[in-house]
C-alpha cells in the first residue's frame, strides 16, 4: 500500500533520511523506531507530502505522491504528535469542517461525525469549543478527524503522548482494528516500545536515516541473539545502549 | 543576591539581539530577497507618499486662498490623530499578548528576572513593533507640507515664511518618537492593571472595553477636528475666532494637537498672527480677487450671493451692503489689519512634554510591575476558557444561515473562517473600532454638509469641489484600506499552526486561496462602496460624482481584497501571538503601501477626471485615460499579488 523507493532526504549539507527502501502493506501496523533525530519524523513529513523528496519516489496505493498527491491525500489519514487545532470551534464543527475538505457532505458527514465522536469517547463534547479540551482529548479528536473520511491509509505520529491510560488503550485497539479488520495500512511512528510491541504486526528502526532493521518483533529477536524485549533488541541496533560507568558520570554532572 | 534592573534589562535585550541575528543568518537567500524587497517597496512608498503630498498639498494651499491654509492645518490634525488612533489600539492588543500571554513568559518568569526589567523589555518591544507604522506615514507628508509651503513662498514672496529647518527637525526628531512612547508605556501599565484585576477568561471583555473607550476617545477628537469649522457658513464667524484663539495660544486638550500645530507654524510661520499672508498688500489683493472671480461666475443672484456671503463671511450683515463693502467690513475683523505682535516662532515644548509624558509613564509603569507584574501574570494562567460559545449563539446561527449562499466548494472555509471571526474578540473588537472610525469620519463630513452650502460652493470655486470629493474619497479608501489590513490580510496566516490540516487534505491551495478572497470580498466590497455613499450623501455630491465615488470604491475594494490576500499568503506567520502583530511584520508593511499606494493614484486619476469636468476643459482621450489607467494598474497588481501568494502557498504544500 505505501512504498518508499531510494527515498533520501537532505536539509542543506545534513542528510536526514538516506535511500530509504520500504513496503508497508494494507492490513497490517507497522511501527517506524529510532532514537532522535533519525529521520522518523520527515519520512512522515515527505509521504504526507509536507516536505519536498530530494530523492526518489513515494508511492501509495500505486500512486506516486509527487505526481498526484491531491487524489494520494484524498486515501491518507494523518494523525501528528501535536494537535494544533481550530481553538473557536467546537468539536462537531471542526468535524465538519474536516469532511468538508475530504469532499463529505450532508447526511454522511453528519452521520458518520457522530460515529467518530462516540468512537473516541467525544460524543457529549461535540457543542464545546476545542479551547477547553484537554490535550489527550485534542488528540482524540484529531484521530477522529483522520477516521472521518475512511482513509486507507493511516499515517500516525507519536500516537501515545498526552493520552491517558484508558485512552491509549482505547486508541491501540482502534489501530489493531483498523488494520486488521478494516484493511488499513496503519504506519506509526513512536518511541514507546511498548506500544510498538503491543500493536504492531512489523516494525523497522531508523538510525541516521537509514533501516538498520526490519522485520516482525519475533524476526528481530532472533536476529539479535539472546534479547528478550523489544527495548533490547532496539537499543542493540542502535547502540544506545548506556553503561553504568556512562550512568554513574551523568548523574555525578546532575 | 538580587540584580540590579539595569543589568537583567540587558540581559532579556541581549538575548533578543542574538535570537535576531540567528535570524538574519538562517534567513536564506530567498528571506534576503524577501527583505531587499520590503525596503525597496518601503522607500519607494515613502517617496510616493513624499511626492504625493507635496503635489497635493502644493495645489490646495496655492489656489484656496484662506481656506487652504486651513485645510492643510486641518489635514495634519488628522494625520496625527489616526496616527495616534492606531497607536492606541496596536499599543493595546499588542501590550496584552505581549506583557501577559506571550509564550516565553513561562520561562521567563520562571527564571530569576526582576519584575520591573520583564515589563520593560516587554515596553521596548510594544514601542518598536507600533511606532515605525505612524512615524513612516506622518514624516514624509510633513516634508511634503514643507516643500509645498517652501515652493509658495519663493513663487508668492508674502504668502508666509520659509520653513523653520531647526523647529522642524526637532518636533519630527524627537516628537514623534515621544507621540508613540505615550501609548506604549501606558498600555503597558493598563495591561498589567487588568490583568490585576481581571481575570484571564475576561482579558477578551477587557479588549472589548479597551475598543470602545478607544473608539470613544476618536469620536470625541473629531468632534474636536469638525470639518465644518472650515467649511460651514456659520464657521468663518468660528473661523475668525480660531484664529484669534490660536493667537492667544490657548491650550488645547489633545496631544496630537500640541504638535501639528507647532509643525503647521514651523512649516510656514504663524499665519494666525499674520493674518494669512505676511503681506498686508498681497492679503488685500487677494481678498477682492476671491470676490470679484466669484462675482464673474455668478452674476447677480441673491440666492446665490447668500451663500457667498455665507461662505466668505458671516451672515449676519446688515443693511444690503454690497459684497465688496461686506468683504471689506470684514476684512477689518480680520487680525492682519491690525497686527501688532511679531510673528510667532514654532513653540518647541511639545515634544519634550510629550517625552515628559512617556517617562512619567514608564516611571509609573514600572512601579506597576514591581508590585502587580506577578499577579498580573498569575492571573492570567489561572482563568478558564470557554467551553461553550455560549455568548455569541445569534451570531452562530446567523453563519449558518449564510451557508446555503455559500460556494459548495469554498464553504467549509468561508463558514469556518465566519464562524472564528465572531468568537474572537482579537478579531471583532478590531471590526468594532474601524466601524467606529467609519462613523467618525461620516458624521464628520455629514455635519459639513449639513451647516454648509457645499453645492453652491462647488459651482463657484471648481476646485473646491475637487477638494472635497478628493479629500472624501481619499479618506474613503483609506479607511478600506486600515480595514483590510486588519481584517482581510490576516486571513491565511488566521489558519495558524492548525495549517497542517489543509496541506494535508486533498483540497487545492488555490481552493483555500479562492476561499479566503471569497469570504473578505463581499464584506469589503459592502465596506468600501458604503462608506463612499455615506460620504457622498453627506457632502451633497451630484448623482454623477456618487457614481464615481462609489465605482472608485468597489475597484479600490477589489484590489484591496485580492492584495490582501495575495501578499497575506506569500508572507504568512502561522506562528503568530495576537492578530494585530500579523499586519505589523512584512507581508503587513508591503500590503498596507501598496493598498495605501492604490488608493492615493486611485483617488488622484479619479479627482483629476473630476477636476476636468468641474471646468469643463475635457479632453475625451484624456479622460479616458484617467479612467483606464488605474484599472489596469489595479487588475496588475490583484494579480500579481494573488500569483505570488499561490505560488508560496503550493511551495508549502509540496
Amino acid at each position: 500500500m505505501i512504498r518508499f523507493d531510494h527515498v533520501s532526504k537532505r536539509y542543506g549539507d545534513r542528510i536526514a533520511v538516506n535511500s530509504l527502501d520500504l513496503e508497508i502493506r494494507a492490513g497490517e501496523v507497522f511501527g517506524f523506531l529510532g532514537p532522535n533525530g533519525a529521520g522518523k519524523t520527515s519520512t512522515l513529513k515527505m509521504l504526507m507530502g509536507l516536505t519536498p523528496i530530494t530523492d526518489g519516489v513515494i508511492t501509495v496505493g500505486g500512486k506516486d505522491i509527487t505526481d498526484d498527491p491531491l487524489a494520494v491525500r484524498q486515501i491518507l489519514g494523518y494523525i501528528p504528535d501535536r494537535p494544533f487545532l481550530y481553538d473557536l470551534l467546537t468539536a462537531g464543527e471542526f468535524l465538519n469542517f474536516i469532511g468538508g475538505l475530504y469532499g463529505m457532505s450532508g447526511n454522511d458527514l453528519e452521520r458518520r461525525a457522530e460515529q467518530m465522536l462516540e468512537l473516541f469517547k467525544l460524543d457529549d463534547r461535540r457543542q464545546e469549543l476545542v479551547q477547553s479540551f484537554s490535550h489527550g482529548m485534542k488528540q482524540r479528536l484529531v484521530m477522529a478527524g483522520a477516521f472521518l473520511h475512511r482513509p486507507q491509509v493511516l499515517v500516525v505520529d507519536e500516537p501515545m503522548v498526552g493520552l491517558d491510560p484508558q485512552g491509549s488503550r482505547l486508541v491501540k485497539e482502534i489501530f489493531k482494528s483498523a488494520a486488521h479488520d478494516q484493511g488499513m495500512a496503519v504506519f506509526l511512528s513512536t518511541h514507546s516500545l511498548e506500544t510498538a510491541e503491543e500493536v504492531c504486526d512489523r516494525v523497522g528502526i531508523l538510525l541516521g536515516g537509514e533501516l538498520a532493521a526490519t522485520g516482525a518483533v519475533d524476526e528481530l529477536r532472533d536476529t539479535v541473539a539472546g534479547d528478550e524485549n523489544l527495548e533490547s533488541i532496539f537499543l542493540r541496533i542502535t547502540g544506545g545502549e548506556t553503561s553504568d560507568k556512562e550512568v554513574a558520570i551523568a548523574l555525578d554532572l546532575l | 543576591m538580587k540584580r540590579s534592573i539595569a543589568s537583567d534589562l540587558s540581559l532579556l535585550l541581549g538575548g533578543r539581539i542574538q535570537r535576531m541575528r540567528g535570524a538574519v543568518r538562517s534567513a536564506g537567500r530567498a528571506g534576503w530577497i524577501r527583505g531587499a524587497l520590503v525596503v525597496i517597496g518601503g522607500l519607494l512608498f515613502t517617496g510616493a507618499l513624499y511626492g504625493g503630498a507635496h503635489k497635493f498639498l502644493y495645489w490646495i494651499i496655492s489656489r484656496t486662498d484662506y481656506v487652504g491654509g486651513l485645510l492643510t492645518a486641518v489635514l495634519l490634525d488628522y494625520l496625527m490623530l489616526i496616527a495616534l488612533g492606531i497607536l492606541l489600539l496596536s499599543s493595546f492588543i499588542a501590550a496584552l499578548a505581549e506583557v501577559l500571554l506571550s509564550d516565553d513568559l513561562v520561562l521567563l518568569r520562571a527564571a530569576p528576572l526582576r519584575e520591573e526589567a520583564l515589563f520593560l523589555d516587554r515596553l521596548l518591544i510594544i514601542w518598536l513593533q507600533t511606532a515605525w507604522m505612524p512615524v513612516t506615514f506622518v514624516v514624509p507628508v510633513v516634508l511634503g507640507f514643507a516643500r509645498a509651503w517652501s515652493k509658495l513662498i519663493v513663487e508668492t514672496p508674502g504668502t508666509g515664511t520659509e520653513p523653520d529647518v531647526f523647529a522642524l527637525t526637532v518636533l519630527i526628531g524627537v516628537g514623534l518618537p515621544a507621540l508613540t512612547l505615550v501609548p506604549a508605556a501606558a498600555s503597558c501599565m493598563i495591561a498589567v492593571l487588568v490583568g490585576r484585576f481581571v481575570s484571564a477568561n475576561r482579558l477578551r471583555n477587557a479588549l472589548l472595553v479597551g475598543a470602545i473607550v478607544g473608539g470613544m476617545g476618536l469620536y470625541g477628537a473629531g468632534q474636536y477636528l469638525r470639518l465644518d469649522k472650515v467649511l460651514s457658513p456659520e464657521g468663518i464667524d468660528n473661523f475668525i475666532e480660531n484664529v484669534r484663539s490660536m493667537d492667544r495660544s490657548e491650550v488645547r486638550w489633545l496631544p496630537t494637537d500640541w504638535l501639528s500645530h507647532s509643525v503647521d507654524i514651523a512649516l510656514h510661520g504663524d499665519l494666525a498672527a499674520l493674518g494669512f499672508y505676511s503681506d498686508r498688500g498681497l492679503a488685500e489683493e487677494r481678498t477682492d480677487k476671491l470676490l470679484e472671480d466669484a462675482l464673474k461666475v455668478t452674476g447677480d443672484q441673491p440666492w446665490l450671493r447668500l451663500g457667498l456671503e455665507g461662505f466668505i463671511y458671516s451672515k449676519r450683515r446688515k443693511g444690503d451692503a454690497s459684497l465688496l463693502d461686506n468683504l471689506r467690513t470684514l476684512s477689518g475683523k480680520l487680525p492682519f489689519f491690525n497686527m501688532k505682535k511679531p510673528p510667532k516662532t514654532a513653540p518647541l515644548w511639545p515634544p519634550f512634554a510629550l517625552l515628559g509624558i512617556g517617562f512619567i509613564l514608564i516611571g509609573l509603569g514600572t512601579l506597576v510591575a514591581r508590585t502587580s507584574y506577578a499577579i498580573a501574570y498569575g492571573q492570567s494562567q489561572t482563568g478558564q476558557p470557554e467551553v461553550k460559545p455560549k455568548g455569541v449563539q445569534g451570531s452562530t446561527r446567523l453563519v449558518l444561515s449564510l451557508r446555503r449562499f455559500m460556494p459548495a466548494k469554498l464553504a467549509p472555509f468561508m463558514l469556518k473562517d465566519a464562524l472564528i471571526f465572531t468568537r474572537d474578540a482579537t478579531q471583532w473588537t478590531q471590526a468594532l473600532v474601524i466601524a467606529g472610525m467609519i462613523a467618525l469620519s461620516g458624521w464628520g463630513f455629514a455635519a459639513a454638509a449639513e451647516r454648509s452650502n457645499l453645492s453652491d460652493l462647488a459651482e463657484v470655486l471648481p476646485y473646491a469641489s475637487v477638494v472635497i470629493f478628493g479629500i472624501g474619497a481619499w479618506i474613503g479608501t483609506l479607511l478600506t484600506s486600515a480595514a483590510a489590513a486588519r481584517l482581510v490580510f490576516p486571513l491565511v496566516s488566521l489558519e495558524g499552526e492548525a495549517f497542517w490540516l489543509v496541506r494535508a487534505a486533498p483540497i487545492s491551495m488555490r481552493r483555500m486561496l479562492f476561499a479566503k478572497l471569497a469570504t473578505a470580498l463581499l464584506p469589503t466590497i459592502i465596506l468600501g462602496t458604503s462608506i463612499a455613499w455615506v460620504v457622498c450623501s453627506a457632502l451633497q455630491f451630484t448623482p454623477q460624482l456618487t457614481a464615481m465615488a462609489v465605482a472608485m470604491s468597489l475597484g479600490n475594494a477589489l484590489v484591496t481584497c485580492c492584495l490582501g490576500i495575495g501578499l497575506g499568503a506569500a508572507m504568512p506567520d502561522f506562528r503568530f501571538v495576537n492578530v494585530s502583530q500579523l499586519v505589523q511584520g512584512p507581508g503587513g508593511i508591503l500590503f498596507i503601501v501598496l493598498s495605501m499606494t492604490y488608493a492615493t493614484i486611485l483617488t488622484g486619476f479619479c479627482s483629476g477626471y473630476v477636476y476636468a469636468e468641474a471646468r469643463g476643459t475635457i479632453n475625451v482621450l484624456r479622460q479616458t485615460a484617467l479612467l483606464v489607467a488605474p484599472i489596469v494598474i489595479g487588475l496588475i497588481l490583484a494579480a500579481s499579488s494573488l500569483k505570488l501568494g499561490l505560488n508560496r502557498l503550493e511551495a508549502l504544500q509540496r
